[in-house]
């Protein structure tokens, strides 16, 4: 089931091997504490390796690992283009979030950067659980309209198919 | 994508918000949604994707305490704009100082995890894998860095000055970017713009852009060796990026393992070879390593999740 869902989140079933066989490898620095549901802890380092390729992809983009025995030059284009595209990517979000109702982003603040339960924030900001959920699942929504993943929008995306091949 | 994903979107959010509560049966069920349709999978990527870039960005911070006379940041009182705006935000922050905690906030990273973190006076701290720290929420003109590695934009206030505590070492800001890397047999520290006074008042070293600081060993044993830097890759880390000048093979190691968790051993009397150079990481230990092993000139094998580095000479390779 690993294999299944590393296969469906990175399209081909070679580079869920592959993630698969990375996250064995770093199991063991992972879970230094002890583990209430194991099976579902499995699944969300697995689900977290998936998107972490799925980045780390999109930022190399078709070039491979390079490394120099010097400090970087006007020859780093490649480099330079990757840091503009990452910075591009930040500063939507930066404007994304910025733009939202204060309340909105205190959610998402205290649920994403804090890692506070719902439960915790509806307290905190005084609304009910339901109203939390609903409040970041529009928060999500609003950046992921942001974020437009129209198709020459998402140059992330694209790298990656490319780089890949077309093995999906 | 067109208005009809619009479900598929709020479905694969709604996924993604359910994940940390998950049981196994919903990891299946979340397994079959994804394989059912292209799309679904497609827009999950996206919203993991974008999720990931949120802790990189600069919330509007929440005044800890109404009693606080710092300066505030002046974007937050352009958010705020009129009274009437700023009593309605007043109502909300109060829960949030009111909540019993310890008065020291302790903030941590695993190894090959990362966390930003800005403050109220717009400064701003990016932690590295591996690395501990602890400030009070009301004055966060103090942090202490445990251990691990933080890249800091500080916004100076001559009357405020910005105080990182790293072991016995203090470090001031005197307008700055700096990166400090705290481990238990040492400190570095590398300016990239402005500068820091090392231990003000006691040995007051002055670092400016450009200049690097790094004590080995502790106490009176301890022997301080400065250098320079590449303003320019003062923190590199953030980018994937490692650059190292005559640190030892050991440092380098550390680092690998603070940006991604990677465990490698180096064997002998390589762990104190010094390297001088830069690293571009992939996030793939699989190619990571071997790059790294090429580069120093070592053999490299691994033993279940260690990488084990070796001195090419000393096998039969």
């Amino acid at each position: 089931m690993l294999l299944r869902l590393l296969t469906a989140r990175l399209g081909s079933r070679d580079d869920a091997e592959d993630a698969l066989q990375d996250m064995w490898m770093r199991l063991d620095q992972l879970a230094d504490q002890p583990i209430a549901q194991p099976a579902a802890f499995l699944y969300r380092v697995a689900s977290n390796m998936a998107t972490d390729r799925r980045i780390a992809g999109a930022r190399r983009g078709a070039r491979d690992a390079l490394w120099l025995d010097h400090q970087p030059t006007a020859d780093d284009l490649p480099d330079a283009e990757r840091a503009l595209v990452a910075r591009d990517e930040l500063r939507r979000m930066q404007a994304t979030i910025d733009a939202m109702p204060e309340r909105m982003a205190t959610a998402l603040r205290l649920y994403r950067i804090e890692n506070r339960p719902q439960r915790a924030i509806a307290e905190q900001i005084g609304i009910s659980v339901s109203g939390v959920e609903k409040l970041l699942q529009r928060a999500y929504r609003i950046i992921h309209a942001h974020h437009d993943p129209d198709a020459a929008g998402l140059p992330a995306a694209h790298r990656h198919d490319d780089e890949r091949g077309n093995d999906r | 994508m067109s208005s009809g994903t619009s479900d598929i979107i709020d479905q694969a959010i709604a996924w993604h918000m359910r994940q940390d509560g998950m049981d196994g049966g919903d990891w299946a069920a979340f397994v079959d949604w994804l394989e059912s349709d292209a799309e679904h999978a497609l827009a999950y990527d996206r919203v993991a994707m974008q999720d990931r870039l949120i802790p990189d960005v600069a919330f509007p911070q929440p005044r800890e305490a109404a009693n606080d006379d710092h300066p505030r940041s002046p974007r937050w009182w352009h958010i705020a704009g009129g009274t009437a705006i700023a009593a309605a935000l007043a109502l909300w922050v109060v829960p949030i100082a009111t909540h019993p905690r310890d008065a020291r906030t302790t903030i941590a990273t695993r190894d090959g995890e990362r966390r930003a973190i800005r403050f109220a006076d717009g400064t701003q701290v990016a932690m590295n894998g591996g690395t501990t720290l602890r400030f009070d929420p009301g004055d966060t003109r103090n942090v202490t860095l445990d251990r691990g590695e933080v890249t800091l934009h500080v916004v100076h206030d001559s009357a405020n000055p910005f105080t990182l505590r790293a072991g016995d070492h203090v470090i001031r800001d005197l307008g700055t970017v700096f990166n400090v890397v705290s481990s238990g047999d040492g400190l570095s520290v590398e300016v990239g713009e402005g500068a820091v006074s090392f231990q003000p008042g006691a040995e007051d070293v002055h670092l400016a852009a450009g200049d690097a600081l790094t004590v080995r060993g502790n106490g009176s044993a301890a022997t301080i060796v400065r250098s320079k830097v590449v303003p320019t890759a003062v923190g590199g880390w953030r980018n994937d990026t490692l650059s190292f000048a005559g640190s030892p093979i050991s440092e380098v190691v550390a680092s690998l393992k603070r940006a991604q968790g990677t465990d490698v051993r180096v064997a002998g009397a390589l762990s104190q070879r010094p390297f001088t150079g830069m690293i571009h990481l992939t996030g793939t230990a699989d190619r990571d390593v071997p790059h790294l092993a090429d580069l120093i000139g070592a053999t490299w094998r691994r033993d279940g999740r260690t990488w084990i580095l070796e001195e090419r000479s000393l096998t039969a390779r």
